[in-house]
């Protein structure tokens, strides 16, 4: 895990900000699509947000790609994909089975991250335009768009960078809350769209559709966020520090063993 | 019902330039290898790929220059990174990729293995992918308005990499079940379906077993023997992804010259 100057582990504090988010009898979606450190974001800082949730007594399952409710007291050694979908648990759907679960609205919360995110919460995880107007190519959509449209509320894992949080994104994967005149009723979308976006070194919810600078973590100032941001995010009135995790809340994040990357 | 059990070049002889073809398998489980290498070195062009995730089947075909284009919600090679091949082909233009999310792909198979011309979804809503696919909005009774509708898939052929079979073509998903896949909607979707296995077995297992049956052999058109026929990638409960043949073919696929030899290589030693 990496720290963000601040002396404090990075990764335990995104998990715990988003911890205080998830809700007992709610079941949170992880894809395993991603590598590197979206690999990390996606499913370590969930992973270790529904361990700390289930130490305060919240019942918060996650549903891991095609694996419903795996037991989080047993994790397997590593994700490579035998011992990931080897993981105890008590169903292993189809997944086309596992896609209709999205679409009829049985999903909570989504965990996602992006290539590019603009302050509406419209993600791109598909291509990127080059300076030359040629696109560069990522892996693809993967269930992004339904992660956006369906699921109760998605959650944006992502580090902040300028790159990353941009004015407006060059392809929209997934709907965010806006983009133009168009909203989320204006089109439909039954899901609650984007609600949080935990970084590496703030917490931003949405007002109005719109990014909202919600927490920062323990000695940063909203300067240093918005120096790593392609526009500037609105502020809440409340903002507020998160508190670093109690001693309890330490020992408990220490005592998951995350699976590791195999490559 | 008449034997299916045919030799590989055989079954891939079968796909013809120009054709659509459909991969099974998904990221690093189960992709249909085996025919996917006999493909590459056949005769066959200008193939339009279709398949739920994609990975090393469809970026090697690509580099062997038989894509005109790729339906896909994905290509990529998992936690080993991005498909370098692809990649290049995708900005240059020489092949089309067609970006779908996974819901309204698998909607799309399914449209197409109902034997209809056309399917829902509500996942594209407000996408850049519903511009790119051409999805039209739609209004329909029963509550369907601002639905897209999107092509169905129906493609010619249907690749799939299973555990086993007999020689009458019913396929067989042993235990355990360690895949995220929709083989069994992409099988039903295409017109003719080539199925490789790790192994054939008597047709008495399979009925002593009929509770694992996933494909009858009546909806198969040919099935292929293929021992380690879903490597570099896994196939459950035979083998597990092969990682040091997945890091070579990563390697090789990060440059033009490398894809070029890797299917030199592949096309010699299947001469």
């Amino acid at each position: 895990m990496s720290g963000n100057g601040s002396g404090h582990d990075v990764n335990a504090l995104m998990a715990l900000a988003l911890s205080r988010e998830l809700r007992d009898g709610e079941i949170g979606f992880i894809g395993v699509g991603s590598s590197g450190r979206a690999h990390e974001l996606v499913t370590g800082i969930p992973m270790l947000a529904a361990h700390l949730a289930h130490g305060r007594g919240i019942d918060f399952d996650l549903q891991i790609g095609p694996l419903i409710a795996p037991d989080l007291e047993r994790p397997p050694a590593s994700w490579f994909d035998n011992e990931i979908y080897g993981w105890a648990s008590p169903a292993l759907l189809a997944s086309d089975v596992n896609m209709e679960a999205f679409l009829r609205g049985a999903v909570s919360v989504g965990f996602i991250s992006g290539a590019q995110i603009d302050r509406f919460g419209n993600v791109n995880v598909s291509k990127i335009r080059g300076g030359d107007g040629t696109w560069k190519r990522l892996g693809g959509a993967l269930a992004l768009p339904e992660h956006c449209a369906f699921a109760g509320r998605a959650v944006l894992l992502c580090d902040l960078s300028e790159r990353t949080f941009v004015e407006e994104v060059d392809f929209v994967t997934g709907f965010g809350h806006r983009r133009g005149e168009t909203t989320r009723e204006d089109l439909g979308l039954p899901g609650g769209g984007p609600a949080l976006v935990v970084t590496d070194l703030a917490t931003f919810d949405f007002e109005g559709g719109e990014m909202r600078l919600a927490a920062l973590y323990p000695g940063i100032s909203p300067g240093d966020v918005e120096e790593r941001m392609g526009f500037v995010p609105a502020r809440a009135p409340d903002l507020t520090e998160l508190e670093p995790p109690s001693e309890e809340e330490a020992a408990r994040l220490a005592s998951l063993t995350l699976p590791a990357l195999p490559y | 019902m008449r034997p299916k059990l045919i030799e590989i070049d055989e079954a891939v002889g079968l796909v013809r330039s120009g054709s659509s073809v459909a991969l099974g398998g998904a990221t690093m489980r189960r992709k249909p290898m085996a025919l996917v290498r006999a493909l590459a070195a056949s005769d066959a062009a200008d193939l339009d790929l279709w398949t739920w995730i994609g990975s090393t089947d469809v970026d090697l075909l690509i580099g062997a220059g038989k894509v005109r284009s790729v339906n896909s919600a994905y290509v990529g090679f998992g936690a080993f990174g991005l498909a370098q091949t692809s990649r290049r082909a995708f900005a240059d233009g020489s092949v089309e990729f067609r970006d779908w999310s996974e819901s309204s792909l698998v909607a799309s198979f399914k449209a197409g293995a109902s034997g209809l011309p056309v399917a829902l979804t509500r996942a594209l809503a407000g996408t850049s992918l519903a511009d790119d696919l051409g999805a039209e909005r739609v209004d329909l009774p029963f509550g369907g308005e601002g639905l897209h509708a999107v092509p169905a898939a129906r493609p010619d052929f249907a690749l799939i990499h299973a555990q086993s079979a007999d020689e009458l073509g019913n396929v067989r998903r042993r235990r355990p079940n360690r895949s995220d896949d929709i083989d069994h909607v992409i099988a039903a979707s295409a017109r003719a379906l080539i199925v490789s296995v790790e192994e054939i077995e008597e047709t008495e297992a399979i009925f002593e077993n009929r509770d694992e049956t996933l494909i009858p052999g009546h909806y198969v058109s040919a099935v292929v023997h293929a021992p380690g026929g879903a490597l570099p990638t896994g196939c459950d409960g035979f083998y597990d992804p092969d990682l040091a043949q997945l890091a070579a073919y990563a390697e090789a696929s990060r440059t033009p010259e490398g894809i070029s030899a890797f299917v030199a290589d592949l096309r010699g030693a299947r001469a």
